[in-house]
């Protein structure tokens, strides 16, 4: 009977496994497929001239207009890295004045009673304001420089650090607690000890939605008030009807954004390196 | 009279009892007297606190920029909600669809996941282009801003069923169908949920955006207007009906929320 | 009634295999109360789901009155430790669903369903929704959803694993009482010994992982209603935990 029971185990396994690789490279190809066909149908449909040149251009034009973007000022007077420098530091700025003043006050916010009670209220008035609509009082108060609209990206990020590190810290297990205090912690201690390291997760989960929402931001604040940025930049392929310019311009968003939380996500694995892998 | 006392207050002194009740108050005094001392200084035109007030007031009465208020804000109330209904009309069985069908998630996730990155507002000149500073291009960039977090969060609630849920229906005879409606899909309400209250909140940014880039009516358009026309009040008061406003809708949520699902613990 | 023949069940993945269940051969006899009793992730509650039909055995058949079976079957119903109620739904709306996935109309099911819940002592519970309900009480709605919908075999894994002592010897006496008011064939997983001399008509002790059967112990001797301090009782309990080898991890 072992005998017997070694070989079904055998053909069993072979039999799962690739079972499951099959499904695997089954839906897989299907994702392939499908990208490379809209590629496909995109490029043809400009190259033939199913679309008009005037509301499409094609994926090949596009990635030329980036390479070319990079050396050449046409048509809007800077080139591309200028731009990506331009908008990348209004971001970072923004959002790390937003993280070294919003992580502090939400974890005092959280801890403290009585700092919750005084600052709540006004922060509960400021907090529904978007933070576009501050770019009137934001440009009556400092122009529309760097300063001004790295403002703007703070009021956004602002509030959801605020927000998600008060959740955090107000989240902490009640048992550590209790456990400093049997071992003779003071309030202070146990809150730098226990406080702040329990709400690291989501003090980092903040920082991800706020760096997100600090694109989205930059874009629209560069549209409104300003002379360089990938916004700005978008906003004249419009006046200049470059097509290319524009998708080439939403590409490069894109990609930014995506390495922005990741980098975000980088600092996170190194600073929580306790966390299990999900 | 029976006074009851805040178990909050009970360790600490007068000093503290002080600061508790007065110290709100103070911050926001301090916050409004520093607005006053810089319209005062006249160096720039910033309003006083009591200008803005009080054009809070009056402006409910007689036209801005050619129509009553009231006109302004519904018209703004109402680009948000057709953009949020299509989304979820369209986005919460989408969403439910990918997390739901492994063949609809290898053909659709690739796309989304590929378009996810890109700021909502990015959209603004391209969909100009393709369709002209119309309404319909503004609502439509708000649908790009809404649609997103419903369709991801609607996914993210199915593929988060917890297994026995799925277990016991396999047991007693349930079906493909029953499967779907009669348990992956109350499964999944709070993550549907959830989705829709941050496509909110993300909505009303969106709107703001397209109103103050391209429109002539709206409370983001009166937030420019206010701009242009050196008329900082304008600005101010579109300021605080965007927060009110958006306040309230997600007070709204929350209610239609509990409405809707009477099973959830208080 | 139900014969299990040389059943094995090993995971199998990219990180290394799990040997879940080496090799058991049972026989179930009707309306007998049937504990399998073995220690903690010892692969009973793998062995109950193969019956259930949640889960496909590596080898081996299941044979039920004498027809072979495979996946879940509308004569096996299952009690789960995690009572797995529908958070949504009411008390009533959850123990229907074994009918109500079948086909069966609202008012006939309705009436069965009410049967069971009154059987299981939440009479005047029926509206209630589960986050209103003690854990015990909701394990009696997962007992009762088990009952209505008329199975031959009821599987019970662990049920009262997450309860508190002193609802565990309470639902115990429940559990009995229940099942001589509707005798069904029960086969009833548990790692507490007490539990499984309490209750079982046989009691079929498991060694540890990969699972085996070490040894069937026939408890028709013990009359019910059973004392759990009377000499009998004690003898076998220790016969039991003698036969108990754990090595700690």
């Amino acid at each position: 009977m072992e005998m017997d029971y070694e070989k079904i185990r055998a053909e069993a396994r072979t039999a799962e496994i690739k079972a499951i690789q099959k499904q695997k490279i089954k839906y897989l190809s299907i994702s392939v497929i499908v990208i490379l066909a809209v590629l496909l149908v995109w490029q043809l449909a400009v190259q033939f001239e199913l679309v008009s040149t005037r509301f499409f251009d094609s994926p090949i034009a596009v990635i030329q207009r980036i390479i070319e973007k990079i050396s050449s000022k046409k048509p809007d007077g800077g080139l591309l890295h200028q731009h990506i420098w331009a908008s990348a530091k209004v971001v970072w700025f923004g959002f790390l004045l937003a993280a070294v003043i919003g992580i502090p006050l939400g974890l005092f916010m959280g801890w403290y009673h009585l700092c919750d009670r005084i600052i709540r209220p006004l922060f509960e008035i400021i907090r529904p304001i978007p933070s576009l609509a501050w770019i009137p009082i934001v440009i009556l108060l400092l122009g529309i420089g760097v300063e001004a609209r790295s403002v703007i990206i703070f009021t956004g990020c602002f509030v959801a650090t605020v927000l998600n590190t008060y959740t955090g810290i107000r989240s902490t297990n009640q048992t550590l607690i209790n456990v400093a205090k049997t071992c003779g912690a003071s309030n202070f201690q146990t809150f730098v000890k226990i406080g702040i390291p329990s709400a690291m997760p989501m003090i980092f989960a903040g920082l991800k939605t706020s760096m997100g929402s600090a694109w989205g931001t930059i874009v629209a604040a560069e549209m409104l008030a300003s002379s360089n940025g990938l916004g700005y930049m978008i906003q004249m392929g419009r006046s200049f009807g470059e097509v290319s310019l524009i998708m080439a311009g939403i590409i490069v968003i894109g990609i930014l954004g995506f390495i922005s939380s990741g980098l975000v996500s980088l600092v996170e694995s190194v600073v929580l390196k306790w966390r299990p892998k999900k | 009279m029976k006074l009851k006392t805040n178990p909050l207050l009970e360790d600490h002194g007068p000093v503290y009892k002080f600061f508790y009740y007065a110290g709100p108050v103070m911050l926001i005094a301090a916050f409004l007297l520093l607005w006053n001392s810089v319209s005062a200084a006249g160096k720039v035109m910033l309003p006083s606190p009591l200008e803005a007030l009080e054009r809070m007031i009056t402006i409910w009465s007689g036209n801005v920029a050619k129509h009553p208020m009231i006109y302004h804000v519904g018209i703004s109330m109402r680009r948000v909600l057709t953009a949020l209904v299509f989304s979820v009309v369209v986005g919460v069985p989408f969403g439910i669809a990918m997390g739901w069908n492994k063949t609809f998630r290898a053909v659709f996730k690739p796309l989304f996941e590929v378009i996810r990155p890109v700021p909502p507002i990015a959209w603004v000149p391209l969909f100009t282009l393709w369709f002209g500073t119309n309404e319909f291009s503004r609502v439509a960039i708000i649908t790009m801003g809404v649609f997103m977090p419903i369709v991801i969060n609607s996914y993210s609630g199915v593929i988060m069923v917890p297994e026995i849920n799925f277990q016991v229906g396999k047991v007693f005879g349930a079906k493909s169908t029953d499967m779907l409606f009669d348990v992956v899909l109350p499964s999944s309400l709070n993550a549907i949920f959830a989705g829709i209250r941050t496509a909110l909140g993300g909505g009303w940014m969106v709107l703001l955006a397209s109103e103050m880039l391209g429109a002539r009516e709206g409370i983001g358009f009166l937030i420019m207007q206010g701009s242009s026309a050196n008329d900082l009040t304008l600005s101010i008061v579109g300021m605080v009906m965007i927060g009110f406003f958006g306040a309230l809708f997600a007070y709204g949520f929350d209610f239609l929320e509990r409405w809707l699902c009477p099973w959830k613990r208080k | 009634m139900l014969e299990v023949d040389h059943v094995a069940k090993t995971f199998f993945s990219d990180k290394g295999d799990t040997d879940a269940i080496e090799d058991i051969s049972i026989d179930v006899r009707e309306n007998e109360f049937l504990v399998l009793l073995g220690p903690g992730q010892c692969g009973k509650s793998t062995f109950l789901n193969i019956i259930a039909g949640l889960v496909k055995p590596t080898s081996g058949t299941i044979k039920l009155d004498g027809r072979a079976i495979s996946g879940t079957d509308q004569r096996i119903a299952m009690v789960f430790q995690k009572t797995g109620v529908y958070e949504w739904k009411t008390a009533m709306e959850n123990v229907e669903i074994g009918l109500k996935y079948r086909g069966v109309a609202k008012k006939e099911r309705r009436e069965i369903a009410q049967k069971y819940l009154d059987l299981v002592g939440l009479h005047g519970f029926e509206n209630a929704y589960p986050h209103a309900l003690s854990g015990g009480m909701k394990q009696r709605v997962g007992i009762a959803r088990a009952y209505t919908a008329n199975p031959e075999i009821l599987l019970m894994d662990e049920p009262f694993g997450a309860l508190d002592a002193q609802t565990r010897y309470a639902m115990e006496e429940e559990i009995l009482r229940i099942w001589e008011a509707e005798k069904r064939t029960i086969i009833f997983v548990t790692n507490n010994i007490e539990e499984a001399v309490t209750l079982g008509d046989r009691v079929i002790q498991f060694t540890e992982r990969p699972a085996k059967v070490k040894k069937v112990y026939d408890l028709s001797s013990l009359e019910r209603p059973r004392s759990q301090v009377s000499p009998e009782f004690l003898r076998i309990r220790q016969e039991i935990a003698a036969n108990e080898e754990l090595t700690l991890e």
